[in-house]
């Protein structure tokens, strides 16, 4: 069963009781909640996904709720609760939806030790995996629903890299796509056909949107990619697209630098980073316009190796 | 007058000059066109290390021990022309830049907790 | 008997503890709740350990199993960042001379004690004598410590009427450092005496500075911890730790007689008595009769026995809406107004109380913004 074949009734009443268990690749989680606008940011980006109502296992419980003092009421505010407790401050108003991206994000990169888990970006086309491990605010997920849904990339992920240490291959975890302020009308012009859930305006990131995953992403999940490319993106404004090479020693570093569990995993994660590099061509890359890039990535991904211009 | 008898009243540089290097733990690494990466155990910290302080690395885990050991597993060509007048200007520290940033880059991996220099 | 989880109010962390065979006959959702148990009370990676170490975690199902080995690779993680951590706190100190005795977890995991098996945990504890206490805090703060529970309430509360300093926090690496100089508050009804407990301690290995203590006082100070901790949100993962020590050095000669003897040498008979008599019950802990026996002239009356009976039975639980009703935070708080009662006079806990629940009404944020 998918989560659109549920009707919006269905949906509602499994949200408010025993929680809808939504599969995300290899993680299947019981989410539960009364908010509205948290219910229709799951019929809309989660409408492909797998589902279960009844309950089996699942590897987190989580819930988006109003507190239980007065501010369920008055200077309204949402928190969200991993199976009982609650890891973070609540968040005013409306900004249930990406509280929960915020919060499921929060459940991989803090508890799925399985994986080296890096802060990137993941990308596969032709059975190769492109890596973009960048901070916040380096034009990572700008980029990465570009080439998602104009340049003929399958998402595996726009936030959480799922690196098994053993093998190296990339697990797909594909999720909505977060944007924020400018991003979203780039992108929205850029993709007419993307779907775009609620805006949210009064977060301390701005304006924020998240883009549905596409239906083949969502389909495909269940296969890995062995990785191929790593690429710095960096977003500047007024400059031409720039795909330059980059030392596979500092690739290295900025896997490490972009790692949530780099410290839990210690020698192993070391030495699958290492392996992982040693399979990689590693590049940077700036950029101000979508188009360029894209075709940019076209380029690297149908040459066998990067020339420069 | 002072006199230095005992090993540990040696001045920093000296002992690591004429001292005798050796790893001080486990780590791990790896190299890519002369740049290396390393890992710590004790510290768990990981860093780059340039050619020379990778190389440098290398050489004491290869087993090198003195300061011209090391210089000459180091470097290709030092300014002496032949390894026995290397041996003699490391050891006394006279006129070679390349023992200058050789003492550096060991007092990197000091500082990172990888190697360390005693008097024998 | 296999785990019946047809009811609410289950305590499926305890069936596995004493019975680790018994998952073969979980299924998919007996699994969910054993794992969200376990995680709960902080004994997921135990349970995880226990199942590797009996040969059966390649027959646990795959999506259970992924939460058992990320349990173990994160506990591995931090027993290796608590020996690093125990090496600087080492070389702070070593110029003042003082031995420190490594307390609980820091001290499992250092001397090999069976309870190091999954023990996760973010604190290290040490005890040092009183009268150097001055010494090493200011050691530890000119190498990057810095004390926490800045208000002048709190740092009362811990100088004057506590066995602690306030926790120190590293600035760099984050870590906390909670440095005892007692077992119990000067103000607690038992005095187990400090300089014994130190007399006993013998260090780790010829060669190093920290020592441990004495190991029926260790057995002893588990039992001490946990009936007199004012924060229950451990008891579970304390209670296994002590079933894991009396399984571990149950075996010593003489040792359940020492134990006994121990205990009334340092005015610990109670916390004796309620610790054989609660991981027997709640985790079957082979404990010899005689050792019973005798421990139970250290107890109260009957009637203060069923009542604590019925207090502890709800409180070594999970911390986890499966494992618990109504009656469970009515026990909880009993036992939490208990803890402190036990710890200080009682001019002292009506004042303490007021505080706490004035801090409360002020509103408590919690942990991290996303």
């Amino acid at each position: 069963m998918i989560v659109g074949d549920l009707g919006p009734q269905a949906l509602d009443h499994c949200l408010r009781h025993g929680g809808l268990q939504i599969r995300t690749g290899p993680i299947a989680t019981n989410v539960r909640t009364s908010i509205a606008a948290v219910r229709r940011g799951i019929s809309l980006h989660y409408a492909q996904h797998e589902a279960e109502v009844t309950t089996g296992f699942a590897d987190f419980h989580v819930s988006v709720e109003r507190p239980q003092n007065y501010r369920r009421w008055i200077d309204r505010q949402v928190v969200f609760r991993f199976d009982g407790s609650q890891p973070f401050a609540p968040l005013p108003g409306d900004q249930g939806f990406p509280m929960l991206e915020w919060g499921l994000n929060w459940c991989v990169s803090s508890h799925c030790h399985q994986y080296l888990i890096v802060h990137a970006a993941v990308l596969e086309r032709d059975g190769r995996a492109l890596i973009l491990p960048a901070p916040s605010g380096s034009g990572k997920s700008t980029l990465c629903a570009g080439l998602a849904y104009g340049g003929g990339w399958r998402l595996l992920s726009d936030e959480l890299a799922l690196i098994e240490p053993a093998t190296c291959q990339l697990v797909a975890l594909p999720r909505p796509i977060s944007l924020k302020n400018d991003s979203i009308d780039v992108v929205q012009q850029f993709a007419p056909s993307a779907v775009f859930g609620d805006v949210v305006h009064e977060t301390v990131k701005g304006r924020v949107a998240h883009v549905r995953p596409p239906a083949e992403a969502v389909l495909r999940a269940s296969r890995p990619a062995p990785p191929a490319w790593v690429v710095l993106p960096r977003f500047a404004a007024g400059v031409a697209a720039r795909m330059e090479p980059l030392s596979r020693a500092r690739a290295f570093m900025a896997l490490v630098d972009n790692a949530f569990n780099y410290g839990v995993l210690g020698r192993r994660g070391f030495n699958a980073i290492g392996e992982l590099i040693d399979r990689c061509d590693c590049h940077e890359f700036t950029y101000s316009n979508l188009h360029e890039a894209v075709a940019m990535f076209d380029r690297l991904a149908r040459s066998e190796q990067w020339l420069p211009t | 007058m002072a006199q230095f008898h005992h090993a540990e009243l040696r001045p920093p540089d000296y002992v690591a000059e004429h001292g005798r290097w050796s790893l001080s733990g486990i780590f791990d690494w790896r190299e890519w066109d002369g740049e290396f990466v390393v890992r710590v155990e004790g510290t768990a910290s990981t860093y780059m290390l340039s050619t020379l302080t990778g190389e440098t690395l290398m050489a004491l885990r290869d087993g090198a021990a003195y300061v011209d050991e090391i210089a000459t597993r180091v470097f290709e060509d030092c300014t002496a022309p032949n390894p026995a007048t290397a041996a003699l200007v490391a050891r006394f520290a006279v006129a070679c830049p390349e023992t200058q940033s050789l003492l550096a880059a060991l007092a990197t991996l000091e500082a990172l907790g990888l190697a360390t220099a005693e008097l024998t | 008997m296999a785990p019946n989880i047809a009811s609410t109010n289950t305590d499926l962390v305890c069936q596995t503890l004493r019975h680790p065979q018994h998952v073969s006959a979980l299924t998919a959702a007996g699994w969910d709740v054993l794992i969200r148990q376990a995680r709960s009370a902080g004994l997921l990676a135990r349970i995880a350990c226990m199942l590797e170490a009996q040969g059966s975690m390649d027959f646990v199902p795959a999506a259970p199993r992924a939460h058992l080995k990320s349990a173990i690779t994160f506990a591995d993680a931090q027993h290796a960042d608590a020996m690093r951590e125990l090496a600087h706190i080492d070389r702070a100190i070593a110029p003042t001379g003082v031995r420190p005795v490594l307390l609980k977890g820091a001290a499992y995991v250092a001397a090999g004690l069976l309870p190091a098996m999954g023990r996760v945990f973010t604190d290290v504890d040490i005890l040092v004598p009183k009268s150097r206490l001055g010494e090493v805090e200011a050691a530890l703060m000119s190498n990057g410590w810095v004390t926490t529970h800045h208000s002048e309430y709190d740092q009362r509360y811990y100088r004057e009427w506590m066995h602690e300093l306030p926790p120190l926090r590293h600035v760099t690496r984050q870590t906390v450092l909670d440095v005892h100089h007692a077992i119990l508050p000067d103000t607690a009804r038992l005095k187990p005496s400090s300089a014994k407990l130190l007399a006993s301690a013998r260090p780790l290995l010829p060669s190093q500075r920290y020592a441990v203590l004495a190991q029926v006082d260790i057995v002893l100070h588990s039992m001490v911890h946990l009936f007199h901790n004012d924060d229950l949100s451990h008891s579970l993962r304390d209670l296994s730790d002590l079933d894991l020590l009396l399984r571990h050095l149950g075996h010593t000669p003489n040792f359940w007689a020492d134990l006994v003897e121990r205990a009334s040498e340092l005015d610990l008979k109670r916390p004796l008595f309620y610790g054989l008599r609660y991981t027997k019950m709640r985790l079957s802990t082979p404990v010899p009769p005689e050792a019973l026996a005798c421990a139970s002239q250290g107890g109260p009356g009957r009637l203060l026995t069923m009542v604590s009976d019925w207090l502890w039975a709800r409180a070594l639980r999970p911390r986890h809406k499966t494992a618990s009703d109504v009656s469970t935070s009515i026990a909880l708080f009993a036992l939490y107004v208990r803890a402190h009662w036990l710890r200080m006079p009682p001019f002292m806990l009506i004042r303490h109380l007021a505080v706490k629940a004035l801090r409360l009404n002020q509103g408590r944020t919690a942990v991290s913004t996303p």
